[in-house]
């Protein structure tokens, strides 16, 4: 503005030079100052409306993530509070101690189950969170809810808990599509963590502290959030092909969702309010980002080395060939065994045929019972073979009762297959057949 | 540890490194010994397993003697003539940095040293974990070493009839082998089958790609700090990390593949190196022997790679026919034309159609959660989303990064095909495949966006004038009397 008037452009002539010039420059510089004060002013009115903004922002985002009920208060109205010690022992061994139940032994099926029949039924919808509190959770074992409905009193429903910490964990029932309608019984079961653990090795002594049914609340939709976001998730066989459906849990939205809408909805905001340009939106969104990312990894960081927490309980101070040995699958690795010392017997190149019920146990046999000579009952099932000449073959077949046995005309039959065979060997789940042959 | 597995792993090193040092110059600066180094050990792994590949019948205890000393006097002389050869520049491609670097890189560095150790002690300590690396990429290594020596795996069919025994299937029997023979080398020099010994190659494999992409971007331009932050960003990628922590899937051995021709690539378009070139060739090449995808990422490239060659006149012509070509083949692959419904039955693809459509928005919400939602990547999708828009201005005055990006569109375009018009949906639907897929373009996606926040520099626009001057002059020609 002075420049302008000092200097005008050289294509235009002023001849009105000022009397006092000074003096409009001094004008010119109040002026100036106003105006500067103006925006100031103005600056320090939108700051304020920024936080505000923000805020709402952030707290609409994390009440969206954690599906907070709009008109529920914060703490919860009603809470049904349930002691370790109130609940029955229906699996594995546990003893009271004070208002605590101390589980130190497993029952049938490495499993332990404690249960609570509820003298009034609760109304489901009344009391959507579980807060549950554990002390000396192992990471070995898997956590379920279990309950009972009023109205199926003999189906019991189960569903996956995120594994409980140091501090209590949340989680929202209203997720689950079978919390409804009257519940008559509640309880808690924990099994070996199912492909990772060994069921033999898994078990270790620990506590239900207590558990707590809330209503609605910000409190307990929060806490449900944080224990999702933050839960220890054991490896899965899914965790190489997707983190986060690895674990078995119904999810909320993720940290890396409610990240990403925040921090742009964020910088968004604040160029419209502080009204600033498209290029510092774009340095401060690659800015936001930038600490979104750090955030992000820091608590990667935190979920692999709880992850490996378990790794190097399992497997540290151990011999390769003690590692080995410690694998989820200790009943495939025995039938493994047993297979082993009756092909000892064989020769080397032996073809053997695994069956199993499940494509998992098929498999892993499959890999157990290197180096034998060996492929999956897959090999039958293709087109043609029946029709082609097949070399003498072991059949093992491990707790699958599809295939069933014929003594008398010594045929096996699956699948509208039928095979001239004979029953080497018998012992539990594991069978073994010797196939002579396709019969049609 | 014994003295055949120090071997076992000097062997690839020596010979991979001393071909790129060969290929694109002795290194001088510590990024360009970390390219050397990083590129060199993939390339070398690769061509190890080239080596053990003819020696099916041979006890797996005689593999590493038979072939390490190859290896390692091959090496020898790559590197050899590499030091000794005359004409190559004196000096470092990359300008030194002498200033140092700001504590806040360090603590960056510092991540990935968490990161690393994480990773190699899940490594050392864990036996095979994940599903497909004891049901298919490890089955038949592990069959080799229990079993002694290289046996041939056969289809089904061959199997039962065989008489001899001395033939095995698998359900994977016709899958690339090179990993498998990559894992019986490193075991058979351990002197037993152990998961770890084996598992270290993945890890291997980690540094080699943030080292080699280090110094590839370092060579085309990106400066120290910002090279550091990239190498960061693909280090710290949880989906990564799961790859290298549960070793035995391929996934990122073809992303490595992929990455390094690509950088490759880039530096024979804007330097114009041409042992880069070959480099880049070699990597592509070797993506078939990986993985069954490997080959169609070896024809994307490769037809990249070609467009990129042509004259501005082709290049129109096959910009205006190829979204022809691609709509019509897949307009008759949804409305079953008769003359192409055999073909596509022979080879799989004889879904129904219109259920494929029907699931269409599922695998689309799927996929879309895969990559923005969970945990795989970070933000990594939205800052490259982000990068495209702050740094258009650079996309569009780079020919070269122009036509990456085009690879990398018809790569998302393979993929979005694969997952919405054929019967592999139902693996994105359950989250299988559509990370894992993802993940093999990743750190090409990766190098591409680092490259967009190049500072300009005077060379840069050098090499961009170089790079822009050839067409011009075959425009000239082809339009010339």
């Amino acid at each position: 503005m002075i420049r302008r008037f000092v200097t005008p452009p050289p294509f235009v002539f002023d001849g009105r030079v000022p009397a006092d010039f000074r003096a409009h420059a001094r004008e010119a510089t109040r002026n100036e100052e106003h105006a500067e004060s103006r925006r100031s002013h103005a600056g320090r009115g939108r700051v304020p409306l920024l936080v505000l903004l923000l805020a709402a922002l952030w707290i609409g985002l994390l009440g969206w993530a954690s599906q907070a009920p709009l008109g529920a208060g914060i703490q919860p109205e009603q809470r049904l509070r349930l002691d370790g010690s109130d609940f029955d022992v229906v699996m594995g061994a546990a003893v009271e101690n004070g208002r605590r139940l101390g589980i130190n032994a497993v029952g049938a099926d490495h499993m332990a189950l404690q249960s609570r029949a509820l003298a009034r039924p609760i109304d489901a919808a009344a009391f959507p969170v579980l807060r549950y509190r554990w002390q000396d959770f192992p990471r070995t074992l898997e956590l379920s809810f279990v309950f009972r409905r009023a109205a199926e009193p003999n189906d019991v429903h189960t569903i996956t808990l995120p594994p409980a910490g140091k501090y209590p964990g949340y989680f929202d029932l209203s997720d689950v599509p079978e919390w409804r309608g009257r519940i008559i019984e509640v309880g808690f079961a924990e099994f070996p963590t199912a492909q990772l653990v060994p069921a033999n090795i898994a078990f270790r002594p620990f506590s239900l502290v207590e558990a707590e049914f809330w209503s609605p609340s910000w409190r307990g939709s929060l806490g449900a959030l944080g224990t999702d976001w933050s839960a220890y998730r054991p490896w899965a066989l899914m965790s190489v092909s997707a983190l986060g459906p690895d674990a078995p849990w119904p999810h909320k939205p993720t940290p890396v969702l409610v990240l990403t809408l925040g921090l742009v909805a964020s910088v968004i905001l604040a160029a419209i309010v502080l009204a600033r340009s498209a290029r510092w939106l774009g340095a401060t969104l690659c800015l936001a980002l930038a600490g979104g990312w750090l955030a992000l990894d820091l608590r990667w960081l935190g979920e692999f080395a709880d992850r490996h927490v378990l790794t190097r309980e399992l497997y540290a101070g151990k011999s390769w060939r003690e590692r080995a040995m410690i694998e989820p699958d200790t009943a495939l690795m025995e039938a493994a065994a047993r297979v082993r010392q009756l092909l000892s017997r064989e020769s080397v190149n032996t073809h053997v045929i695994v069956a199993a019920e499940g494509v998992y146990d098929v498999l892993r046999l499959n890999y157990h019972l290197l180096p034998a000579n060996v492929a999956s009952v897959g090999v039958l099932a293709e087109p043609g073979v029946r029709d082609r000449t097949m070399q003498p073959a072991l059949l093992v077949v491990y707790d699958d009762p599809a295939w069933i046995f014929d003594d008398a005309t010594q045929t096996l039959r699956n699948a509208g297959a039928a095979y001239a065979a004979d029953l080497v060997f018998e012992e539990g789940a594991l069978r073994i057949f010797q196939l002579r042959g396709t019969t049609r | 540890m014994r003295f055949a597995y120090v071997i076992a792993w000097l062997a690839p090193l020596l010979l991979g490194s001393g071909i790129v040092a060969l290929l694109s110059g002795r290194p001088r600066a510590p990024a360009e010994y970390a390219q050397v180094i990083g590129c060199g050990f993939v390339l070398g792994a690769l061509l190890c397993t080239l080596a053990v590949a003819p020696l099916d019948g041979v006890a797996v205890a005689r593999i590493v003697p038979i072939v390490a000393p190859i290896l390692l006097a091959l090496g020898c002389g790559a590197w050899a003539w590499g030091l000794l050869r005359p004409g190559r520049a004196a000096v470092s491609m990359i300008t030194q940095d002498t200033r140092r670097l700001h504590p806040l890189f360090w603590i960056l560095l510092a991540l990935l040293a968490v990161h690393a150790w994480l990773m190699a002690d899940e490594i050392l300590l864990r036996p095979m974990y994940p599903w497909d690396a004891w049901a298919a990429w490890l089955l038949k290594p592990k069959a080799w070493m229990l079993g002694g020596r290289l046996a041939p795996f056969v289809g089904f069919d061959e199997w039962l009839a065989d008489a001899s025994g001395l033939l095995r299937t698998a359900q994977t029997w016709n899958y690339p082998e090179a990993l498998g023979r990559l894992a019986v080398w490193f075991a058979s020099a351990w002197g037993e089958w152990n998961a770890a010994a084996v598992g270290a190659a993945w890890f291997a494999l980690w540094i080699a790609l943030l080292a080699g992409c280090y110094g590839q971007l370092r060579a085309l331009g990106l400066s120290r700090e910002r090279s550091v932050v990239a190498v960061y960003v693909l280090g710290s990628l949880p989906l990564i990390n799961v790859h290298v922590a549960l070793v035995g899937y391929a996934d990122l051995w073809i992303a490595a593949l992929l990455a390094f021709a690509c950088l490759g690539w880039m530096r024979a378009l804007e330097n114009g190196e041409r042992g880069s070139f070959v480099l880049a060739v070699l990597f592509a090449a070797m993506l078939p022997m990986v993985k069954l995808e490997g080959s169609i990422w070896l024809v994307i490239l490769g037809a990249t790679m070609v467009y990129a060659r042509m004259t501005p006149r082709l290049r129109r012509i096959a910009l205006a026919l190829a979204p022809v070509i691609g709509v019509g083949a897949i307009a008759a692959y949804l409305l079953r034309w008769p003359l192409i419904t055999p073909a596509l039955d022979r080879i799989g693809l004889s879904a129904d159609t219109g259920a494929l459509l029907d699931h269409a928005p599922a695998v689309i919400g799927a996929a879309a959660e895969g990559l923005f939602a969970q945990y795989n990547w970070h933000l990594f999708w939205v800052a490259v989303a982000l990068t495209l828009l702050v740094r258009l201005r650079e996309l569009r005055e780079s020919r070269a990064l122009r036509v990456l990006g085009l690879f990398l569109l018809l790569g998302c375009g393979f993929l979005f095909a694969l997952f919405v018009l054929t019967p592999a949906g139902k693996w994105a639907e359950s989250h299988t495949a559509v990370n894992r897929l993802s993940l093999q373009i990743v750190p090409t996606m990766l190098v591409f966006a680092a490259l967009l926040w190049r500072e300009r520099a005077p060379a840069a626009a050098l090499a961009k004038g170089a790079l822009d001057e050839r067409p011009r002059v075959a425009e000239a020609a082809s339009t010339a009397p």
